[in-house]
């Protein structure tokens, strides 16, 4: 036994020296049964790009209703592909393709089944992108846009949707003299609680926030943290952050991704202070490894 | 438990600089506590002095390493077991000087001394419990320094045996005080010597507990079984 | 210790010479390259100054209300440009109202429907090379399509059709660099709410896309107004002293589309025509004819870059 393990080691060096180390990490830890309701599940979730690479592989991970699910982990772990395959974002690219399944409570349908159309599903969960991305329109059209989508023409309906989205990202007092003026004339963190309004006007089951905050200041973070924060009370949200602080101070669950795995899952606070998988723990901590 | 650098290298010259600063603190008063028993064994009043004059340095060490808690909280907002680690160390931090305070206590009962001059007759007791104590503070910095929960447990263990000591004493002491009333004063003397040593070795329990905590996570509270 | 901080001192001081030297140098360069450059482009603007500065010093005087509104004469100082003109507008109608439509789908299709595949890049090239076909090949294949094939004649409809297929793919090529250009989270942020396709072209892509498909449709056409060689080679008439039916009819249903089937003749041609006889006067004729021509084509470049940046200014992020 040692000798073959010391043959081994000669022959492919620092592989063989690398390996071992591989075998002793724990299996990624499954996330336990929640107690909280369930807004959807993701079992065995796998995502192969067009190129063939798999970007997830087999992530189980319960979305909890009315919380703020975090996901963090280094670039390229997969958290943004995984929140873009929840609105079936990849469908837009030819050739990726989905593994597995995302339910949405309570009704138990799969969102990547094959009879799920996508822009069905993208009516149900809505989505923020990393860059306010607001549209070359004016602030009422940008929020509106949702709604014209649907076929609602009404303006009655759309002026009050609009006001209420706004007043739920806490933007309407800042642009409620204003809202046929263009949305570019608002500032970058402006813009972003702008795109949330837009996300939230069509009142989505979920809303998935890509990095919202990577391109604002710390006044315009604080701000939207705040709102996410608020939101949640009312609507499900998913959010991928860089930011460790800020997945610890306002989500109430967090997921530890590693090269498409889903490491580790657990309460917001159990990961920042005391995670059970090493490398969750070197991950946050800021350690190689 | 294997631990791996930090891609900060301050950050993980920020952690060493702590625990050196706590080793340094943790050694001080330890040193006292022998210094300030050894003073009161001999009567000494000169070296009860010192060793009072020596707490004050330990404060200052407690300050200043409280200030390096607070730089590396401030500077690298640690989580998960360098967060577990730097509150560890900044409670054992207050146990310290907590302990500093108890050897200067002794300190203190040489020189309201009626007859300082005098050697204690009976400080054979009180010269092991002082030992044991020093050994097992030192033990505990260690402990925590290492993140050595096998080192914690000894100290846990170690806290029955200070309090066995100090059941002795103070056995002794009563009849003692019942034999020779005329020596009341320095009877009460070393009852709150013993008390001292003895409160000394709870510091070092909990710095031990937090050693648990630090390393596994799980609050003091669980780790207490009575 | 100390010998080796004086030393690494001494080498950065040189360091810095090298560097002030290595920039001088570089800014010498630019120096001669600027002017090296701006000699090259007085050059190229004298030339095409002379040229317009020519013509518009020959042709100017003649240009009156008479020159505008009279056919066509034997007679060089009683010549007008009233058919060429209005042949010019109607044939320049038929070409908009075709190449802009199928252009702007096609490009539509090519960039957003079409699957990425063989096929698609093998239209892509075939496209981008076809604006780069001369321009005489289409007369020959309008003349054996429509004119003999079709046998459509050689009217109004004829010369709109060759010069949209002369047209098409600069309007497709545009159109795809500018749906291009949309930044894709825009696009994804249009699909996110939920839109579907149809609804993402119209009320994202197409606004968006705007500007560039509008000034690449107007480039087309001002390369259209211009073009001789395929109106020639399917026939086009050089004297006409007629205008073909008014569009607009006083009697129901108001709208007519018999100019379509008539002949013409177009602003390069009358041209043309004019410079290749011998009287002075028609010389002069030719040059008027020019200056009336360039103003057309600078004024539709005008238009082109007036809608760009009234309509990007409303779309940069």
């Amino acid at each position: 036994m040692t000798d073959t393990t010391m043959t081994l080691d000669q022959k492919t060096g620092q592989q063989a020296a690398a390996a071992p180390k591989e075998a002793e990490m724990p299996p990624a830890i499954r996330p336990a049964t929640e107690r909280d309701p369930l807004r959807a599940r993701i079992e065995d979730f796998s995502f192969y790009y067009s190129n063939g690479f798999q970007a997830i592989k087999h992530v189980d991970m319960p979305i909890l209703d009315r919380k703020i699910t975090a996901i963090i982990g280094p670039s390229g772990c997969g958290k943004s592909t995984l929140l873009r395959s929840l609105n079936r974002m990849h469908d837009l690219y030819p050739g990726n393709r989905y593994e597995g399944k995302v339910i949405l409570e309570p009704e138990g349908e799969n969102l990547i089944g094959p009879d799920a159309d996508p822009v069905l599903v993208r009516l149900r969960v809505g989505m923020v992108f990393q860059k306010p991305n607001p549209f070359p329109k004016s602030i009422y059209e940008n929020v509106a846009a949702g709604l014209r989508v649907r076929g609602i023409k009404k303006r009655a309906v759309i002026d009050e949707a609009v006001e209420s989205a706004l007043r739920r990202a806490a933007i309407w007092d800042e642009v409620k003299d204003k809202l046929h003026g263009s949305a570019y004339d608002l500032s970058g963190g402006q813009q972003q609680r702008l795109c949330i309004a837009r996300g939230l006007a069509p009142n989505p089951e979920i809303l998935l926030l890509d990095e919202p905050t990577s391109a604002l200041d710390p006044i315009a973070t604080a701000k939207v943290e705040d709102l996410v924060q608020e939101l949640s009370e009312t609507v499900t949200i998913v959010i991928v952050t860089h930011n460790m602080q800020q997945a610890s101070r306002i989500s109430h669950r967090t997921a530890f991704m590693y090269l498409g795995e889903a490491i580790e899952f657990g309460e917001t606070a159990q990961i920042f202070t005391n995670p059970r998988h090493p490398r969750t723990e070197n991950y946050i901590t800021g350690r190689y490894g | 438990m294997t631990s791996h650098p930090h891609l900060l290298k301050s950050y993980d010259d920020g952690l060493e600089a702590l625990r050196r600063g706590f080793q340094h603190m943790g050694d001080m008063a330890a040193g006292n506590v022998t210094e300030a028993t050894a003073a009161y064994l001999a009567g000494d009043e000169a070296r009860a002095l010192g060793a009072i004059n020596r707490d004050l340095d330990i404060d200052a060490a407690f300050e200043q390493s409280r200030a390096a808690c607070f730089d590396v909280l401030l500077r690298f907002q640690p989580v998960a077991r360098d967060l577990r680690l730097i509150m560890g160390i900044e409670h054992a931090l207050g146990n310290l000087e907590r302990a500093g305070d108890h050897a200067k206590t002794i300190a203190r009962h040489v020189i309201s001394a009626t007859d300082p001059a005098k050697p204690q007759t009976d400080g054979c007791q009180i010269k092991d419990m002082a030992d044991l104590v020093a050994q097992t503070l030192s033990l505990s910095v260690t402990a925590l320094v290492t993140q050595s929960t096998e080192l914690a447990k000894q100290v846990l263990a170690s806290d029955a045996r200070i309090d066995a000591y100090r059941d002795a004493v103070f056995d002794s002491a009563l009849v003692a005080l019942k034999q020779s009333p005329g020596r009341a004063q320095a009877h009460v003397n070393r009852l709150f010597v013993a008390t001292a040593l003895e409160r000394t070795g709870d510091h070092a329990t909990n710095i031990a507990e937090e050693v648990l905590f630090v390393s596994r996570g799980v609050p003091p509270g669980a780790t207490r079984t009575g | 210790m100390t010998m080796a901080t004086e030393g690494s001192l001494g080498a950065a001081v040189q360091t810095d010479q090298t560097a002030f030297d290595a920039v001088r140098r570089a800014k010498q360069k630019d120096i001669v390259f600027a002017t090296g450059g701006l000699i090259v482009m007085a050059i190229a603007m004298t030339l095409l100054l002379t040229l317009i500065g020519d013509l518009v010093i020959r042709g100017a005087a003649r240009i009156d209300y008479g020159f505008l509104t009279s056919y066509p004469s034997r007679l060089p100082e009683r010549a007008g440009i009233l058919s060429a003109w209005v042949g010019s507008l109607l044939v320049m109608l038929v070409t908009a109202f075709l190449a802009i439509p199928i252009g702007i789908g096609a490009g539509l299709y090519l960039e957003e429907y079409a699957r990425k595949g063989w096929l698609s890049n093998f239209i892509e090239i075939n496209v981008s090379n076809l604006a780069g076909v001369p321009s005489i090949i289409y007369g020959l294949l309008a003349l054996g399509l429509f004119v003999y094939g079709f046998s459509l004649g050689k009217t109004i409809l004829v010369a709109g059709m060759t010069l949209a297929l002369l047209i098409l793919p600069i309007v497709i090529v545009s159109t795809r660099e500018a749906v291009r250009a949309i930044p894709r989270i825009i696009k994804e942020g249009a699909y996110g709410l939920g839109a579907d396709q149809w609804q993402v072209m119209w009320s994202y892509i197409i606004p968006a896309a705007r500007p560039g498909i509008l000034t690449g449709a107007i480039v087309g056409l001002s390369r259209a107004i211009g073009e001789t060689a395929p109106i020639i080679t399917i026939g086009a008439l050089t004297f006409i002293a007629f205008l073909p039916p008014a569009p607009v009819t006083p009697d129901f249903p108001l709208i007519s589309f018999a100019w379509l089937n008539d002949g013409f003749t177009v602003l390069p041609i009358q041209m043309f025509n004019w410079v290749s006889r011998p009287q002075e006067g028609f010389h002069i004729a030719a040059a008027a004819t020019g200056v009336v021509l360039i103003a057309l084509t600078f004024t539709l470049n005008g238009i082109a870059i007036w809608i760009r940046y009234r309509l990007r200014k409303g779309y940069r992020n």
